[in-house]
């Protein structure tokens, strides 16, 4: 079994906010990363899994290695960051995997509205919003653990 | 107190907030209430105290952290200079300054976001200026329009909030209530709880114990306050590893381009900090130096290639550097623009989730501990020790990462992964760590119990650990902090009514 204990949204994937927020509150042996770029960038992926923090598992997927993964049946509590919204999206129209999802940092792009202080998204990443709460997945905005969740439809 | 002191307590709030020209120093020393609390003892006449009282506030912000934008709890800055103030005018001990000056500090966080806000403004227009093809617009808005509105601001703010607290206390002081009595026991179960949040945050099983042993050791037996900082400063020593690889020769750029670049880059990284691009303003104004010299004469391009580097970017700023030093060596190859930006957007994370946990997690705190420990023992040449030892750290980490990302890329990256997972002093830190805490809160009490005339000064200082273990097994239950916090004023009254 494959437990999700969170699956962030965050542009910087493994970063501070990572390493010395989450990582100290929640209990996790395996991060896992689902990037496809990342994936076929051999220098990028071997910078990310050294710099990763020691005592956990990292590995860096794409989608369609995430769900084969997923189906394993060994036990283990999964942190998963990607930078998209658009993969998990994808992932839940295959298989519904998710209940809920955190939007940690997402950066400003060209066409792209705030909705809170560090969240900015464009009308492709709204899809996958309304995408994902139609497939029963609740999305919340939370940086920290120490921060209280917001729930997207008060923001959007 | 003058109207001259308010606004002079209002600059040194605009000097340790603002971290700008300081060469990054600024954010892990001035920013600390431990220095803010000296500064405002100089303005006031009475810096011992000031640094004694910012000494005592510190230890309450010894866990302090920010990770790309986020800023929680009470301003560091802030809380030194209020605590700062009151002790020094109504003669308040430096734990009664540390309960009115915590929560005071909380107002300073909440404008951070109008600050990153207000600056998401002038990098719109900073951008705009430069795309109409003025170069100085990026001094303009990266400096003189964010570090002017933040003096104003800063001024206004911690001058104001200097004279209400100062009118306010002052006002209860004079009552017939013994408020400070009061104010003093509130801040010494300040204290004591510090150690417990610090404990239960700090991931090592062990902590609890050695909390306890160092904590009742330091309160009997005298310890040579030279023994445990020094121990701590050569274990720290690390040989500084050269790469052994041929070094990539300067083309186009020069060396003191590298340094220019640097010397930006550490000044301003913080000057126009905004949540829709964070340090990304920076990193382009860091670039300035490299494109004039690359595209010397084609002024279009240079300004191109300036946008170019404004997306948004955020990374440690002084462990982060061989990103700065390798973006500028495949800037002079005259690589593509869809790999140097995947490059630089596939290292920021990297480099700051690895180097928040040195820089932030581990040297800052050991340091500051350091001069903190001077402060209460008044052995000054240990705050003075600390504060060179992280000076020294943040410009040759800084410095050298730049240099030796662009003299030896890829290499140089891998070099700083290994250079900060293995360093010894990262490893050991968890036991380094709650040893000094320990001994220093327990220093702390026993210096400030006498404030609540107590008689016998070892037996309540130890009798302070049961707060301790209680505070630690509600921590444990996941009671939360804030409710502890709010809870400590309660007990403050109770403990004041019967004793």
């Amino acid at each position: 079994m494959k437990n999700i204990i969170l699956a962030r949204v965050d542009d910087r994937l493994i970063h501070g906010q990572i390493t010395i927020g989450w990582l100290n509150k929640i209990k996790v042996d395996t991060i896992i990363i689902i990037d496809k770029e990342l994936r076929n960038n051999s220098f990028l992926s071997d910078m990310t899994k050294q710099a990763a923090p020691d005592n956990y598992r990292t590995e860096i997927f794409n989608t369609e290695e995430f769900i084969d993964y997923y189906k394993d049946s060994t036990m283990e509590d999964i942190l998963l960051l990607s930078k998209e919204l658009k993969v998990y999206e994808n992932i839940q129209i295959k298989k519904e995997i998710f209940s809920e999802i955190n939007i940690g940092n997402i950066g400003s792009k060209d066409n792209s509205k705030k909705i809170y202080k560090n969240v900015h998204i464009n009308t492709e990443e709204k899809k996958s919003i309304e995408n994902l709460l139609e497939k029963n997945c609740s999305i919340y905005v939370q940086m920290l653990p120490e921060d209280s969740r917001i729930n997207i439809k008060k923001l959007i | 107190m003058t109207l001259l002191k308010f606004i002079l307590l209002g600059i040194i709030y605009y000097v340790g907030n603002s971290t700008s020209f300081t060469l990054g120093i600024g954010y892990f020393t001035l920013y600390r209430p431990v220095f803010s609390g000296l500064l405002t003892g100089i303005v006031l006449g009475n810096p011992v105290t000031g640094f004694f009282v910012g000494a005592i506030i510190n230890i309450f912000f010894i866990g302090f952290k920010s990770t790309g934008g986020s800023l929680k709890g009470g301003d560091p800055c802030l809380a030194g200079i209020i605590g700062s103030m009151i002790a020094i005018n109504y003669n308040i001990q430096g734990v009664g300054a540390l309960a009115i000056a915590y929560p005071v500090s909380a107002v300073g966080i909440i404008f951070w976001k109008y600050r990153l806000n207000l600056n998401s403004y002038y990098v719109k227009e900073g951008i705009k200026g430069l795309k109409k093809g003025d170069l100085n617009s990026i001094n303009q808005y990266d400096i003189y329009y964010p570090q002017m509105s933040l003096l104003i601001f800063n001024i206004v703010l911690g001058g104001m909030l200097s004279f209400l607290i100062y009118k306010g206390v002052g006002y209860v002081v004079d009552s017939s209530i013994d408020v400070v009595k009061y104010l003093n026991f509130t801040g010494i179960i300040l204290i004591i709880l510090s150690g417990a949040i610090l404990s239960i945050n700090h991931k090592w099983k062990y902590t609890i114990y050695f909390f306890t042993i160092f904590y009742v050791f330091s309160v009997f037996f005298k310890l040579d306050p030279y023994l445990i900082p020094v121990i701590i400063a050569i274990l720290s020593v690390q040989k500084n590893r050269r790469i052994k690889e041929p070094k990539n020769k300067f083309k186009i750029i020069k060396k003191g381009d590298l340094y220019k670049s640097w010397f930006i880059w550490m000044n301003f990284t913080h000057s126009c900090y905004s949540y829709e691009k964070l340090q990304g303003f920076a990193f382009a104004h860091s670039m300035v130096p490299i494109f004039r010299r690359i595209y010397k004469k084609d002024k279009e391009k240079l300004i191109q290639s300036i946008i170019r580097h404004t997306d948004y970017f955020n990374t440690e700023p002084n462990i982060g550097t061989p990103i700065h030093g390798y973006i500028i060596r495949l800037e002079e190859e005259g690589k593509s623009k869809r790999q140097i930006k995947e490059i630089k957007e596939g290292l920021m994370g990297v480099m700051a989730g690895m180097g928040d946990s040195v820089t932030q997690t581990v040297l800052a705190p050991l340091t500051t501990m350091a001069v903190i420990y001077g402060a209460l023992t008044e052995e000054y040449i240990l705050s003075i020790g600390g504060t060179l030892i992280m000076s020294f750290a943040v410009i040759f980490l800084s410095l050298k990462g730049y240099l030796d990302g662009y003299y030896y890329g890829k290499l140089a990256l891998e070099e700083r992964i290994k250079f900060s997972k293995n360093s010894r002093i990262v490893k050991l830190f968890p036991v380094m760590f709650i040893i000094s805490i320990s001994i220093i809160i327990s220093k702390a009490l026993i210096l400030s119990i006498g404030a609540v005339s107590v008689e016998n000064i070892r037996v309540a200082t130890l009798s302070l650990l049961i707060f301790y273990f209680i505070f630690y097994f509600l921590l444990n239950k996941k009671i939360k902090e804030e409710l502890l916090l709010a809870s400590v004023y309660l007990l403050g009254i109770v403990l004041f009514i019967f004793t």
